[in-house]
């Protein structure tokens, strides 16, 4: 069994190398690097900067050694950006973590589901995951954060995503299932007396895992995008910093208007980076996993 | 003489789309395998309907009307095990039949586990071994090898070494040799013939290439939009064809003789322009369009089957 | 047109890899001499992976990114001879391309743009060489059209409306548009079925009879090469192994490989035991020493494991790249 794991695990290993001749996964790895590191320094953050007017207000940024909380200055309610961003960077990727977690690993067992049934099982969840793919995802989670105003924390934010986060993880699975299980060598599994339990597990999963993580991380970006949608409405936690909140409050007191750009560029470029960094990321794993894309690399 | 095989007005129907158009893939085939080693040769050309054919044999599909009786027993009624013991399949593309993500062998370490039942691991091996090298091959050499290692014509070795483990009744071959380059693939012929005589096992051997049809197999049957049209003696229906379209392939086939070139080349093909989907969904004769001898009746009502010289064939042109 | 014995085409030490990498190279055609007479029809013939289709794009002068060729191609046109492979891409596609050297390719079914009625196609050909109006151009390809036996409305169609074979047939007529000299057939019936691989033949011979072309027909199916070339190629992993008259080639081949060719088809009204070739053919990143067919030969002896054997020329333009022909 150990036997077994060590394979798996060099296995990964290769893979991982293979991926990193990629100048597209290196750039997007580096840029997910700094990203959670910064996320992890938020855990240094002194607890003052949680409070109101505890720092000078509208403070441009300054490099003081002797003061670091102010590097990228402050903002209308006198609390610190350094802290802010950091903090609003550690809170969005959870969202965005949990609703991957969450979202698409429904879609995997649905899509999975879906591909291998037949028949009036097969119509239903077809049903099920087009009618959520079609669905306009953004008004229904309005309509679902206003009503579920009073309970949301950065916990229960990601259920509430999920909802909607499934549909599209699912329908990729569901393709490569059903590619798959037409194939010959899954006829040839099952006349070598391979149980369809076992066909699932070591024929099909293995070409759904790949897939998988891409979808994983392109629900990652989904996430983070749609919370900061949701919290430019207003809609989101706004009583917790994150990406989305920051803008909120940046745009209500102005700040663009006011000249504060310190405040607003911050989360803008932090977004913007995730997402390159993650796009990179999976584009990549997508490139490697499709034999016809890496076969025009070289 | 008893019959392993029968397949009795066999029918499957494809749709394309949800509400889209039907049509007949396979249409009331009927056939017969005696039980005696024989090799069955399927042929027509791309659109004919002979891989569904193979899939219904092999149950991929389940045929929508008729049904397919193995040794009298409607296939659907016998036990998992006991079919795949039976009947085996070999495809056509080596690459795809077998898991680039796994070891070829793993497939034959399992057939033998699930099928034969041997549970220990060495006597997986040794049994394994035994057949592997029927086919030419050295364990040692193989078992750790990946997909990728293997060329085309080894891993079509391995996938027949795989169906001969069960010792089978019927090997059930789509096109195995197709993909193949020319010098190889008669090998992987003779290797049936080989196999039909020594080990008795029965083949039903799917294929476009008439010259291999009739190089090794005993009957044929030849398929066209997704009825068999003329099935009988392979050297019958090839050497004394009656259908007229059976006439047109044998004619149109280059023959590797340079001596014969101009006698092939007096020969005109008419080129028709005909649509496929059209010629699924006529009523009578599928052929009615290019057939150069098409009559009214061959439009409206599909001809039955006619015995002429222990053949078959499926033409108005020889009803009496 | 001239017909009879005057060379059309020649290629001269012609090296052709594929770069893999700074370190790794598939070296697809190895020192290939040739020549082509105008009006003949000539076999390319080899199994998967021998280079053939190589040897076909280069000397067509069209060269992949990474293909990296050495050699000289000649060809010659009305005002002298070029060097396909030295003259620049925009003179090849505006002057040489379909009006002197045209091109058949593999899967030609799917070439067409599915974005252009198969007319256009026609048109934009006519005006770029020939410089016709548009009006001129149209009627000039309908006539063409016609004269194949083709309804006209088949210009309107969009290609995807018209069936595979049609569509091949289409490519076919489009590249005999211009009447070109030289018509190289890169496996013309490759994915077709046997009656309309006939059809598209015997089209493809009379237009060849008629404008008295070179028909160069590449193509892993000897009984293709049977019924239609008057010389053939034999090529083996990159090398030119064999050339010979086709119908004196049927009858005694000399190389083993060419042999085993042969004898390996097996044909209608004949059950008498063929055999294959047993292994594979090598990798050709690193050929093996001496003849590259020596692991497989049944003759295979000393000097072939250590050395490349010369070419030995024969009368009726016959030649063997084997060590079994020399004399010593």
């Amino acid at each position: 069994m150990s036997l077994n794991i060590r394979a798996k695990l060099s296995k990964i290993s290769t893979v991982f190398y293979t991926l990193l001749r990629y100048t597209r996964f290196r750039i997007g790895l580096a840029i997910l690097i700094v990203m959670v590191l910064l996320a992890l320094a938020s855990l240094t953050s002194p607890p003052v900067y949680r409070r109101w007017y505890a720092y000078p207000k509208d403070r441009p940024p300054q490099f003081n050694l002797a003061a670091m909380d102010l590097l990228l200055g402050t903002t209308s309610n006198g609390r610190p950006v350094t802290y802010i961003t950091i903090n609003a960077l550690a809170n969005s990727l959870i969202i965005g973590l949990v609703t991957a977690l969450i979202g698409s690993h429904i879609g995997l067992l649905v899509g999975l589901l879906s591909g291998i049934s037949r028949g009036y099982k097969e119509s239903v969840t077809v049903l099920l995951i087009d009618s959520f793919v079609c669905m306009p995802g953004l008004p229904l989670l309005i309509v679902l954060a206003m009503a579920l105003k009073n309970i949301m924390t950065i916990h229960t934010l990601p259920l509430i995503l999920s909802v909607i986060a499934w549909a599209w993880p699912a329908r990729n699975v569901r393709s490569i299932t059903l590619s798959v299980m037409g194939r010959e060598m899954i006829y040839l599994a099952r006349f070598s007396g391979i149980k369809f339990t076992g066909i699932i597990v070591h024929e099909v999963l293995p070409y759904v895992l790949g897939w998988h993580l891409t979808n994983f991380i392109n629900t990652i970006i989904w996430a983070i995008g749609m919370e900061t949608a949701l919290a430019i409405f207003g809609l989101s936690i706004l009583s917790e910093d994150t990406l989305g909140t920051m803008i909120y409050w940046a745009l209500n007191y102005n700040a663009l208007f006011r000249g504060l750009w310190w405040w607003m560029l911050p989360p803008i470029v932090i977004i913007i980076s995730i997402f390159i960094g993650l796009y990179f990321i999976s584009s990549s794993i997508a490139f490697y996993l499709n034999p016809r894309l890496r076969g025009h690399s070289q | 003489m008893g019959e392993m095989l029968r397949l009795e007005n066999v029918t499957k129907i494809f749709r394309y789309g949800f509400l889209g158009f039907k049509f007949r893939a396979v249409d009331d085939v009927s056939l017969s395998l005696e039980d005696k080693p024989s090799i069955f040769t399927i042929a027509g050309e791309s659109g004919s309907g002979k891989t569904t054919l193979a899939r219904l044999i092999l149950r991929v599909f389940r045929p929508d009307f008729g049904r397919i009786l193995f040794n009298g027993r409607n296939i659907y009624e016998i036990g998992d095990r006991t079919f795949y013991r039976n009947i085996q399949p070999i495809f056509q593309d080596p690459y795809a039949s077998f898991n680039p993500m796994q070891k070829p062998i793993r497939y034959l370490r399992e057939t033998v586990k699930n099928i034969v039942g041997i549970e220990d691991e060495r006597e997986i091996d040794e049994y394994i071994a035994k057949t592997l090298s029927y086919v030419g091959f050295d364990i040692s050499v193989v078992a750790d090898k990946h997909q990728h290692e293997f060329s085309g014509g080894e891993l079509q070795r391995m996938a027949i070494a795989r169906a001969l483990l069960t010792k089978p009744k019927l090997i059930v071959a789509d096109e195995p040799v197709s993909m193949l380059d020319a010098s190889f693939r008669i090998n992987i012929v003779n290797l049936f013939k080989k196999i039909k005589e020594e080990m008795g096992v029965s083949f039903i051997y799917i294929t476009h290439d008439l010259a291999t049809a009739y190089y090794i197999s005993d009957y044929i049957a030849i398929m066209y939009r997704g009825s068999v049209i003329e099935s009988g003696r392979s050297e019958k229906v090839l050497s004394e064809p009656l259908h007229p379209y059976t006439k047109t392939l044998i004619e149109s086939l280059p023959i590797p003789d340079p001596k014969q070139k101009k006698l092939w080349m007096q020969k005109k093909m008419a080129f028709t322009a005909s649509i496929e989907e059209a010629e699924f969904i006529l009523k009578g004769c599928r052929y009615v369009y290019r057939c150069p001898y098409a009559f009214d009746k061959c439009k409206t009502v599909m001809p039955p089957y006619i015995t002429i010289n222990e053949s078959n064939v499926r033409c108005w042109l020889y009803y009496k | 047109m001239s017909i009879g014995n005057t060379s059309i085409l020649r290629a001269v030490d012609i090296y052709g890899e594929y770069v893999v990498s700074p370190l790794l190279s598939v070296k697809a055609v190895t020192n290939v001499i040739l020549h082509m007479n105008s009006g003949e029809i000539v076999g390319i013939a080899g199994e998967s992976g021998c280079g053939k289709s190589t040897l076909v794009k280069i000397l067509y002068g069209y060269i992949e990114p990474s293909l990296r060729v050495r050699g000289r191609v000649l060809l010659n046109i009305d005002d002298g001879t070029i060097d396909l492979l030295s003259v620049d891409e925009e003179y090849k596609r505006g002057r040489i391309w379909w009006r002197y050297i045209s091109y058949i390719p593999q899967n030609s079914m799917n070439i067409l743009n599915p974005y252009m009625r198969v007319g256009d196609h026609f048109t934009e050909l006519l005006k770029k060489h020939l410089n016709l109006e548009k009006d001129e151009a149209i009627r000039v390809a309908g006539e063409y059209v016609e004269d194949l036996g083709l309804r006209k409305d088949v210009l309107k169609a969009f290609p995807h409306q018209l069936s595979g074979g049609m569509r091949q047939r289409i490519v076919v007529a489009l590249s005999l548009l211009l009447k070109p000299r030289v018509i190289f057939a890169d496996e013309p019936t490759t994915a077709v079925d046997v009656v309309l691989q006939k059809v598209l033949l015997q089209y493809l011979l009379d237009k060849q009879k008629e404008y008295g072309s070179t028909l160069i027909i590449v193509t892993h199916d000897m009984s293709i090469h049977a019924m239609a070339t008057e010389r053939i190629i034999v090529m083996y992993a990159g090398h030119v192994v064999e050339e010979a008259p086709t119908e004196l080639f049927y009858e005694d081949p000399k190389h083993p490989y060419s042999r085993a060719l042969i004898n390996s088809l097996p044909r209608l009204g004949d059950k008498g035991i063929r055999q294959g070739l047993a292994g594979q053919p090598p990798s050709l990143i690193n050929p093996p020493p001496g003849c590259r067919f020596h692991p497989r030969c049944p003759y295979s002896m000393d000097i072939c494991r250590r050395e490349e054997p010369p070419i030995n020329k024969y009368e009726n333009g016959w030649r063997v790249k084997c060590w079994l022909y020399v004399k010593r």
